[in-house]
Order: C-alpha cells, then structure tokens, then sequence
C-alpha cells in the first residue's frame, strides 16, 4: 500500500491531472457559493460583451472577471455552471456504459463459446454504428434535453468497456486461482465479483476516465451542433456554438469554453494513463 | 482385489469428448482427450499418474474435481456417483492443488482470506464468527507449516514455497477426503520441492489422505506414489503397483518412459529412449493400438486391433504383447 | 585456432534498483573449450541466465556489466562494439532459449525465421539458405523437412518448435552456443530426445556450450565440467563425475539430497531439505552467502571473506572455509 501511494506521488500525470481535475470538480460544486450570479436568469443587455481581465481595455468591469457574453450574463459563472453540466454528462455516460459494457464484456469472457458469440456480434454491430451520426438521428426524432443526451451517449460508448473487459477476463479466468475457487464449490457469481473483478478492475477504471473524456467531447459536439443541451442551460459545447459568431471580434468568448474543455479533457486522460502506469503488472516488482 | 474394498474414488468407463475445429470452413472433430477410463482408487492410496502433455491426464483431473462433467460413464466418490452429488458436497471431499504457486492465488486477497475461502463457501456456522474461522485459518497455517504472522500478507509478498504451503493450507481446511496434486512441484525450485513433497508426505500419514499425483517427473512420482497409472492418448495402458511398475514395466510405453528417467549419475549418457517419432495429434489418433507408431515391439496387427485391458497382479495393462489371442506365436511369454 | 572458446574472467553484473545496488553476479571466472559443455546449475535468483545474457551482450539496459576478461576465440567482447557484437550473435555464438512458444515469431513461416539470419550474416543466396534450412531440420530430427519450412510457429507441436529452436542457432555454424534451461518446458521423452540431438550436434560440429539448467539429472548426463551457482556466486565447479561423486559444498551436498532419486531413495522417506531462503542480493553479504542456511555454519562463515579452494582433486574448486576432509565427513554424516 505504501508503495502504491510512493508510486503514484511519484507520477506527474497522475499528481497533474489529478489536482486539475479535483479543482474543476471542487469549482463545479461549489459553484453557486463562488459566484454571486445566476448563469441564466441575471441577463443584463446593457453589460453585454464586456471584456475579460486581461484586456487592457475601459469596457473591464470588475464585477465580471471573465467578461460577459451577449446576452450580459457573467461569463466565469456560465463556465463555473456548465463543468456541472460537462462532469454530470460525463461521469453518468461512463457510468451507464460501464454497467453494459462491463456486464457483456465479463460474461463473454467469462462463459466464452456461445455468449462470447453473441457478445462480439453485438459489439461489431455497435462498431458499425457512427457515434455522432446516430446521436444527432436520436436527438433529432425524439427531442433533446440533459438526460435524453446521457442516456443517447451512455447507450453508445460501451463498446470499449466490452472489448477490454472481455479480454481481461479471458486472461484471468484461466488461472489456477480461478479454478481453485470452483473447486470449493464457490458460485459463478461469487467467482465473477470475488475473483475476477478485483484482478480486471484497474483496467476499468483506466477505460472508464477514457469514456467519460469521450462522453464529455461528444456532449460539446452535440451542444455545437445545436443537438445536445438546450440553451439556455449552460454547456461548454454550447457555449463555443454561441461564440462562434464572434469569433473574430471577440475570440475570448470561445477561447475560453475552449480552453476549459482542453484543460478537463487532458486532465482526465492523465489521470486514466497515469493509473494504467501505477497499476501495469511491469511496475510491480 | 476384491469388490468390497473401500474405494474412495472410482471411474466406470469416463469419456470426455471435446470438438475441436478441424481448420477453416472444416468444421469440427471431436478430440477424445479421456477414452474409456476405468479406475479405482482405495482410501489412503497415493495414485500417480504420468504421461506425456496432451494425453488427458488435466482433463481427467478436473473430471475427478467435478470441474468438468464426464461425456459418458461415470465417476463415484466414496461410492456415490458425481452426478448426483452438490458442488459443495464435491468440494468438500475433494480438492486440488495446482503447479503453479503464482497463479493458484489471487494476488489481490490476503492469505488468511485466500486460506479461508472453503469454509465460508460452505456457509457454516463459523464463518459467520470471524473469530472462529481466524482460528481454524491460523490452525491450517500450523499444519502446513506456515507461520501465523502471515495470515494479513498478499501473495506476492511470500516464497514460491510459502505460496504452495497456502495452496496446500486451503486444500485442507475442510479436511477432505482426496487431494489431487496436478504438478505439485514442478514450478518449484529444487530446494523447495523436497520441502514440499515432505510435507505431503506427513499430511497423508496425519490426515489419512487419498492422493493423486500427477507429475511428468516420474522420480517424484516413484518416490510419492503407492500405485501408479501411465496414461496415454485418453488411455490408461498400465496401472501397476509402484514397485511393479519400476521394477518390471510391462507396456513398451512404460519402458521408453522410465528409459527417460534422468537420475543424477554422471557415469551414464542420455538415454535412447526409441521413442522417434512425435506425439500423435489426438484428434487423428493412430488406428489400432494408438502407441504403435512410437513402439519398438510393434507387430503387424497392433495397427489394425486396439488391444485389450489385460488384468495383471497388480493392476493392467493393455498391449498385443501380453494379449494371447492376438499375440499368439509372436512372443512366448 | 585455440582450444579455448570462450573465457570469462570475473564477470560482474550490477543493477541499480530503488532498494540501492543489486549485485546478481559477482566475480564469475570460467572457460570453455571447443567441444566441451560446461553445465551451469542453481536455482532461480542465482544469476544463472543473467551469466548467459552477459556473454550475448543482450543484459536490460539498466544493468552494469564488467569483467577483466570476456573472450570468444580471442577477440575481447568488451570492446568490440554493438556492431561487431550483432555479426557474432547467432553467427560464431548462439543462444537457445527456454520459452520455444515465445521465442518464435508468430508472424512468419519456420523458413523465414530460419534463413534470416545466415542469409544477413553470410550472404549467401536463397536457395542456399533453404538448402541448409532443410538439412539441419532433418539433423534434429524434423521429418518432412521442406513442407515444415512454408509452416507457421503455431502450427508445431512444443517439441517441434523446440528443435526448430535448436536448428535455428546451428544455421550460421556457431562455434559456442549458449542453451538456457532448453529441455525445461518439454516432456521427458522429448527432453532425453533433445538432449541427445545436442551432443550430437556438438560432437560434429565441435562446438563450446554452455547449458544452463536446474536438473541436477541432466546435468550429470551430458556436462563435461559443472559450475553450481547460489547467490551470484560459483560455489563449486569441477568435472561432472567430481561434483556429483564428491560434493564438496554443503550447498551442493544439499541439493542433491533433494532430490528422489529412483532405486536410491526409500519410498515415501524425508528427503533432505534447505531450511532458509536466498539472501538478497541488494547491497553487500559479509562471509559466505550460504552461511544462514547452512547446517555447519561457524562464526567465521558470517565474517570472514570465504575464496574458491581446492577440493581433493585437481580442477575441483569450492568457495567454503571448511577442508575437504571435513566436508566428506558431513556428507557422510548427513547420510548416514
């Protein structure tokens, strides 16, 4: 255990990614308390597009680090609401496709022949679908709003689950450890939940912070594209889509939703490369 | 030997049929990996069992764990019929002990969790008292051996000798009837082994345990064993007393088997062991006898016939040699 | 052309690990000569395969070797450079690994891999090296030769691939060959079949080897000389009938009280056994390495620096502090 917590102090992707990623949820927690605005309903037409701070500019209003967009809404607390919005979709996405994805991909690992059968036709089937194109065709036939898009999203992406739980159960079910357990009689379930999954685990959790990144850019695609969040719910992908406009006059707007995305994107991938490191049987001695 | 002997473990006629794909767009052929077996095994007998990779002897292993059902036939422990036992009631009278120290044990749980496993699968009254089962856990460390500071530690914190005397801690905690030992030192190093074949050893004596051992090295099986079954391609072709076996082996395969015995004396060379020929692909066996192509004593029908199962003093063996029906003429014997 | 092939003068091996320095091999002396085969034998953790990797220049990265003397035929390893290096390897000098299954690459035929490396190292055409292919499949014993040569790793049996190994390292004539625990992940049928092709082999070729291994019975049956390693060090080394009629060492002695041996051993007795475990590597061991598991250990053995000795017969050397007589006397003290 000590020598966990030495490696994974000792990693900078996890040390990086982990500090930015807690900051961003401790901020989208904390949001209402960090920010005395309202991200939808205080609009003020007449404090429009005001500035961010470091614009040398007579437009700075203090009261507005982040500037304002064109509506006069307070730009840091639209930003500080939609990481709410971003981690939400993100993590209950990971979450829904990681129940599928891990329950198909164990049980083909585990029974093989005939459900291993079943479970890879499924997983071409899904493999043949365009993420993105059947989202928009969904959202598009049945409306869209928060849930609809996490539950499109969650009922996507599990194919990775499957794919990377069903060869890692594949490799540890055939250990001897494993045959041991059925000859004291233990149950298939016990063997599953007792076994087999506290030895899969780490790669779970390495596909799981890679899902959520997914799931996270496909919501701001969708939002982009007018299909995901609804405005005036504030998202970061949607934020960039009403920015657009305004690109080359006020790049601000949409860097700044930009760079919010790049910094919780890459976080989220350290961490998961990060734990994949600390856990990867070649760094145990 | 007489019927009213008390056979702890008995096999009638076990086949175990896998299909195997033939190749692409060939679809499927069954391989025979246990052919026919009869078996008996009394009570406190060591019962090793030897042949090359591929002849069926894991297979027969897990069959006798009840890991894997028989095609056909079937096994009795303790005279009742495998099919109509309970998982739990199989585990408890019968239990394995692996090759392989490092993947017998799952790395991720304690020893006492790992040692401790069994008695909590049978869900009896003292696995719901922690302090009940910490000591039956600490008891079966004792016996094998173990000293009792370990029960918190993780696998990979031990010895591969440590790790074989968990192994062999969680195999006996329930106190069963039959060990089978598929390998019980082979992944072990020299040292380590003896240890560990001792400790067998003085549990048989203590515990009056029934073991099978499967082994390739067959001076740990002389050493083991009480009787000893050579297996090969799915067949039992001798079963013979151990010093019967060593002493006067009677099928050619058995012969070419112990002629590969490597004791150390530095005064021989390797044995010729007139074996030239690979071993057969089991899902084409050979026709006939399925040893005749490797065989030295090969006669014209022992490739048309499969020989008999020839009852001798201590046991079997079947080949045209010993058969005089078949073998009339060729050897007087 | 000398008689020595291969001579190794205080090979070192260091690692830095997080723990500090891992010294897995210290100060191994021995040679080789054209057609002899030196067995060198211990258990896991001696530095057995870290010895052969040494030689072959293939040691992981981290690890620091040095020696004052490292010569195959003459010409010092240790300067020679990579480039020199990678024309000796699987040319003048072989190695024969122990895994046949993941030694091979999948990925192309047996014909392929075989004439790969003659054809880089020799430059000779196609045709020739198929020729030679087929003749040294045939020399260790692959029967229909030519159709093995189109086939893929996957599709021989453990067995096969072993010797498909074996005739691997004999494309370019190698004068040394280096086999590490070849037989060990094979049946015993096989093993006493391979064993044999390599003598063979050796004989005709009149090649060095050097055969590692943990099998006290091969190595009685096919070494000439046998170096028996503990803790990254030789403690006893002399010809195959020395070490085996005469074990000087107590760990020697040990092993082979170890071990059943058929018709020798009662049924069902105490085999010996060493109590204790291998010391760790990491950092220096004051006295003999064996000293804590050592029945007849003295004060001295935890203190003083122990040296290889001469045993009763000349080229019989062992590294503990008791004579010879004394030796004999615990060995026949533990049998009786």
């Amino acid at each position: 255990m000590a020598q966990l917590r030495r490696r994974v102090l000792g990693h900078y992707g996890i040390l990086i990614g982990g500090s930015v990623l807690l900051a961003i949820i401790l901020m989208a927690i904390f949001a209402p308390l960090l920010t005395p605005y309202d991200p939808i309903m205080d609009q003020n037409l007449a404090d429009k597009l005001k500035p961010p701070f470091w614009h040398d500019s007579p437009k700075y209003d203090p009261d507005h680090v982040l500037g304002t967009d064109m509506q006069g809404r307070d730009y840091l607390t639209r930003l500080l609401w939609g990481a709410r919005i971003s981690l939400l979709i993100g993590f209950s996405a990971m979450l829904i496709s990681g129940v599928i994805g891990t329950a198909l991909g164990v049980a083909a690992g585990y029974f093989g022949g005939k459900v291993d059968m079943v479970v890879t036709f499924i997983v071409t089937t899904r493999l043949s679908m365009p993420v993105v194109l059947v989202a928009l065709a969904v959202v598009s036939l049945i409306g869209s709003s928060l849930w609809i898009v996490i539950w499109v999203l969650g009922l996507l992406i599990w194919d990775r689950f499957a794919v990377v739980m069903r060869s890692t159960t594949l490799q540890v079910r055939n250990l001897d450890y494993v045959a041991a357990a059925q000859a004291c009689g233990c149950s298939t379930f016990h063997i599953i939940l007792k076994e087999i999954m506290p030895n899969v685990v780490n790669h779970l959790i390495v596909v799981a912070t890679l899902e959520m990144a997914h799931a996270i850019l496909l919501e701001a695609a969708l939002s982009f594209l007018g299909l995901g969040v609804q405005p005036p719910t504030p998202s970061w992908g949607l934020m960039i889509s009403e920015a657009k406009g305004m690109m080359f006059f006020d790049a601000w707007l949409i860097g700044i939703p930009g760079a919010a995305l790049f910094a919780l994107i890459l976080s989220i991938n350290l961490l998961g490369d990060g734990v994949r490191d600390v856990t990867a049987p070649e760094g145990r001695n | 030997m007489s019927d009213n002997q008390d056979f702890v473990l008995e096999a009638r006629d076990v086949t175990r049929t896998f299909m195997i794909s033939a190749g692409f767009m060939k679809g499927k052929k069954p391989l025979r990996a246990v052919n026919g077996i009869n078996l008996q095994v009394p009570r406190g007998e060591v019962l090793g069992l030897v042949g090359e990779s591929g002849c069926g002897k894991s297979t027969l292993a897990k069959m006798l764990l009840g890991l894997l059902p028989p095609s056909s036939g079937e096994l009795y422990v303790d005279g009742t019929p495998t099919s109509q036992m309970q998982r739990l009631d199989m585990a408890r009278k019968v239990q394995p002990i692996f090759q392989d120290p490092y993947s017998s044990l799952n790395p991720r749980k304690t020893i006492g969790d790992i040692i401790s496993l069994p008695v909590r699968v049978q869900g009896s009254a003292e696995a719901s008292s922690g302090k009940e089962l910490r000591m039956r856990v600490e008891e079966s460390m004792e016996l094998v051996g173990l000293p009792r500071r370990l029960y918190g530690n993780f696998p990979n914190q031990l010895s591969g000798g440590q790790r074989q005397r968990v192994a062999v801690a969680r195999a006996l905690i329930n106190r069963p009837e039959v060990v089978i030992c598929d390998e019980p030192t082979s992944a072990l190093d020299v040292s380590v082994q003896s240890q560990i074949l001792n400790l067998l050893q003085d549990l048989r004596a203590e515990l009056n345990l029934t073991y099978i051992v499967i082994s390739h090295n067959l001076a740990v099986v002389e050493h083991m064993a009480t009787r000893v079954a050579v297996m090969y391609l799915g067949r039992l072709v001798e079963v013979a007393d151990t010093d019967q076996l060593f002493e006067n082996p009677m099928h050619p395969y058995t012969k070419a088997l112990l002629s590969s015995v490597l004791s150390p004396d530095p005064n021989q060379g390797v044995p010729e062991t007139g074996l030239g020929v690979a071993y057969p692909n089991p899902v084409d066996p050979p026709s006939g006898c399925t040893f005749h192509p490797r065989c030295v004593e090969c006669m014209s029908h022992c490739s048309v016939a499969a020989p008999r199962t020839i009852p001798t003093k201590t046991g079997l063996v079947e080949c045209h040699l010993y058969d005089e029906d078949q073998g009339r003429g060729r050897k007087a014997s | 052309m000398s008689d020595t092939i291969l001579e190794v003068r205080d090979l070192v091996i260091d690692i830095p690990v997080a723990a500090g320095m891992l010294h897995p091999v210290q100060s191994i002396s021995f040679e080789v000569k054209r057609g002899e085969t030196l067995c060198i034998v211990g258990e896991s953790g001696c530095g057995k395969s870290l010895t052969s990797l040494a030689i072959m220049d293939l040691l992981p990265k981290a690890a620091i070797r040095t020696a004052s003397a490292l010569k195959l035929d003459g010409e010092d390893l240790q300067t020679i450079g990579e480039r020199r290096m990678s024309d000796i390897r699987g040319n003048k000098m072989s190695m024969i690994f122990q895994e046949p299954m993941t030694s091979l690459n999948p990925a192309y035929t047996i014909g392929n891999q075989l004439t790969e490396a003659l054809r880089r190292h020799k430059k000779v055409s196609a045709a020739e090296a198929r020729d030679r292919a087929i003749y040294l499949l045939e020399k260790v014993g692959i029967t229909a030769a030519a159709s093995r040569l189109t086939q893929y790793p996957h599709q021989l049996s453990g067995g096969l691939r072993q010797r498909v190994m074996i005739a691997m390292a004999l494309m370019c004539g190698p004068e040394m060959i280096i086999a590490d625990e070849p037989t060990t992940a094979l049946d015993v049928t096989i093993q006493a079949q391979i064993l044999h092709l390599l003598a063979d082999l050796q004989d005709e070729f009149n090649m060095g080897m050097i055969l590692i291994t943990h099998d006290l019975g091969v190595v009685s049956r096919v070494a000439n000389r046998v170096a028996v390693m503990y803790a990254g060090q030789v403690v006893e080394t002399g010809t195959a009938k020395q070490v085996f009629e005469n074990p000087t060492h107590p760990y020697t002695q040990g092993l082979l009280e170890c071990i059943p041996i058929p018709g020798k051993t009662k049924r069902g007795s105490h085999l010996g056994s060493i109590p204790g475990i291998v010391p760790s590597l990491v950092g220096e061991i004051p006295g003999c390495h064996f000293a804590d598991r050592c029945v007849h250990a003295f004060d001295a053995c935890r203190s003083d620096r122990v040296e290889l000795r001469d045993g009763f017969e000349p080229g019989h050397v062992y590294r503990c502090l008791q004579t010879p007589d004394q030796s004999a006397a615990n060995l026949k003290k533990g049998a009786a």
